[in-house]
């Protein structure tokens, strides 16, 4: 059993349904609604609208020490995916084994708290990871000289600029060690230096044995980062392979539509 | 740092049966308490009339009530075994409803000379727990994570820092940029209760309270009171008002409104210091009954929390949720003996008092604060009871509908 690789993530036939309408109308909206489908007016209230499947029979597994990209348009659900991998909502269907411990980097503002200071959101973000403050002391040094942000740490989060909070972002989340790393769209808004910097680091927990899952709307980065690509379409898996193969199906995709 | 998540539909079903059993059976033993205050309450409030029928009979109702209890579990473990897969929510339905007449049947051909008024009141007593012990029980085995009520509490043990250090930096972060910072823990409450204790006092004078300064009798109640609806207004609202977090990362979302709940009782130190200031001033010194306050104190905080988790999730669903509650809260501290003590209430409302969790709690502070007495355990026992079937059934229900609050923010 020595070859036999266990998977850290695995995707069992996912599907992740909401509702179109997923809003809240007024009582009197609701009741309008009812009065119309009696009446014969409209086929169907609104609580009956069409579901919307963001994931179909999403089916892939990542091993340990892998690095995975994963690319496709905007609404294609590479973010409800990830969302759902780190365990913030639950699968319609099907199953999800994620082993290992974990952290997240979801859009721009990554779970901070946005009136309290630079260094106490390390503090607080890190414990949400599951590093409690007496760790957190040997690392800090570690994570306000990754984030370059020196004098800002001390003033409150919602001051900083959306590159200002990535830098953050992503140095608390590659500060406290996790086996695997959810990343979405952080590079994105970093200068080019700072971008520069966070490849070498992705590089550098690669060796590691880190897992890694980036996506991204930057080709370059993916190829750059990841040795293979997951493309997802409308909820479906098109294609999962090497990277270089995939993003080249792609990228004539893209360009032909 | 170990965090491993499964989530699985395919796990073995006999594995969870155990669980199951298990859970039914924490689940039986909350039953239990609710019926023991259900019992209790019947006892206070038919104690007018030994003789009537109910009062006799009680213990009879009990065990009916105890077996219809059961007999919905057992139906919904039989069905599950019977199928080898989910119960669907109308097979769990249709259980309940069996169950429920079963019981009311029972209760008929015990206790023929009942009145209807009465089978309806234990049905809907069965009703209520039924439902939320024991159909939402299935959730939280949905996907095989959370493996028991104890595992989700023994999660929320190891996050016990973060729960200190976030209550730690949303006080201090709360008066940050105001001049008088935590001063304002203390002037917004004593201003209000200065203005009520003096009308109060000065103008209306109309209850006997055994010549105690009506201002610290006043205060004793309504400090209490303040932080229980400040506890319950802020808790509620704690999902919404931390959507940002909750769509971006994972944790056991109870923390939110545990903080919440902490918070205003970090309050109540200030307040506390600040009540006491003013009884020495009025010559109402510490007595050696102030060491039943931290139990006191305890219930009240299990109390704010059972009812904030329950009504977190539905201010996730209905955001008019809130707006009732200020609405309640208001009718409660009317209908609550802070203005006035217990005893002027009248014989026929004494039923509100009995229903309300908070009045013994607050009449208990007011003993052992103003009246240098112990606080009275039978009418504690009711409030306790009540605290912890609300916080069990709370959490429970909180933990299985935790993963669809992202959905729905």
């Amino acid at each position: 059993m020595s070859d036999y690789i266990q998977p850290v993530i695995q995707v069992n036939n996912v599907s992740k349904r909401y509702r179109v309408n997923e809003f809240r109308p007024s009582l009197r909206y609701e009741g309008i609604q009812l009065l119309r489908k009696w009446l014969g007016l409209s086929q169907k209230a609104y609580w009956e609208s069409e579901p919307f499947f963001a994931l179909k029979n999403v089916n892939f597994s990542i091993n340990k020490g892998e690095t995975v990209g994963i690319v496709g348009r905007n609404g294609a659900g590479k973010t409800t995916l990830l969302r759902l991998l780190s365990g913030i909502t639950e699968p319609t269907e099907g199953s999800i084994f994620v082993n290992g411990s974990f952290a997240t980097l979801i859009g721009v503002s990554a779970g901070f708290d946005y009136n309290r200071t630079g260094i106490e959101n390390i503090y607080l973000n890190s414990a949400i990871y599951g590093v409690f403050p007496k760790e957190v002391n040997t690392i800090l040094d570690k994570i306000v000289e990754f984030s370059e942000l020196g004098d800002f740490l001390k003033m409150p989060v919602k001051r900083y600029s959306s590159g200002m909070i990535a830098r953050l972002g992503f140095s608390i989340a590659i500060h406290v060690l996790p086996e695997i790393i959810f990343l979405d769209e952080i590079l994105g808004v970093g200068d080019a230096a700072f971008q520069e910097k966070c490849r070498d680091k992705i590089a550098e927990l690669k060796n590691k044995g880190c897992t890694i899952l980036f996506v991204s709307h930057s080709n370059d980065s993916v190829r750059w980062v990841c040795s293979r690509t997951i493309w997802l379409e409308r909820g479906t898996v098109m294609m999962d392979g090497p990277t270089d193969l995939v993003i080249e199906a792609y990228e004539t995709n893209t360009l032909s539509s | 740092m170990n965090k491993s998540l499964s989530i699985s539909k395919l796990d073995p079903l006999e594995k969870i049966y155990y669980r199951l059993i298990f859970d039914y059976l924490t689940n039986f033993m909350v039953l239990l308490g609710g019926m023991l205050l259900a019992i209790y309450l019947k006892a206070q409030v038919l104690s007018a009339n030994p003789s009537s029928t109910a009062y006799r009979m009680s213990l009879e109702l009990f065990f009916i009530l105890v077996a219809g209890s059961l007999m919905a579990a057992l139906c919904a473990i039989l069905l599950r075994r019977v199928n080898k897969v989910q119960v669907s929510k109308r097979i769990r339905f249709i259980a309940l409803l069996l169950s429920l007449w079963l019981t009311s049947l029972a209760i008929y051909g015990f206790l023929p000379t009942l009145p209807v008024v009465q089978i309806i009141i234990y049905d809907v007593a069965v009703l209520c727990l039924g439902v939320i012990t024991i159909l939402w029980t299935p959730y939280i085995y949905k996907y095989g994570r959370h493996i028991t009520i104890f595992y989700a509490l023994g999660q929320l043990w190891n996050t016990k820092p973060l729960i200190l250090m976030w209550i730690r930096y949303n006080i201090s972060s709360r008066y940050s940029q105001t001049y008088l910072g935590i001063m304002w823990i203390i002037f917004i409450p004593l201003s209000t209760t200065l203005i009520i204790a003096f009308v109060f006092s000065q103008i209306m004078r109309p209850y006997d309270i055994n010549d105690v300064p009506y201002i610290s009798f006043f205060l004793a109640a309504v400090t209490f009171w303040n932080v229980f609806s400040q506890g319950v207004l802020n808790g509620s609202t704690s999902l919404v008002n931390s959507m940002g977090l909750i769509t971006q990362v994972y944790f056991p979302r109870e923390i939110l409104i545990i903080i919440k709940v902490g918070e205003t009782f970090v309050d109540l130190i200030f307040l506390f210091i600040s009540m006491m200031v003013i009884n020495l001033i009025l010559g109402v010194f510490p007595n050696q009954n102030y060491i039943y306050l931290p139990i006191v104190i305890g219930i009240q905080y299990l109390l704010t929390l059972g009812i904030c988790l329950l009504l977190s999730y539905l201010t996730v669903i209905a955001r008019d949720v809130p707006n009732l509650i200020s609405v309640l809260l208001q009718l409660a501290f009317y209908g609550t003996p802070i203005l006035y003590p217990a005893n002027v209430i009248p014989e026929r409302f004494h039923l509100l008092l009995f229903i309300n969790p908070i009045a013994p709690l607050i009449d208990a502070y007011r003993s052992i604060i103003v009246f240098n007495q112990p606080p009275d355990p039978v009418h504690l026992y009711g409030s306790t009871v009540t605290a912890f079937v609300i916080t069990y059934v709370g959490y429970k229900f909180f933990k299985s509908q935790e993963k669809g609050i992202a959905d729905f923010l």
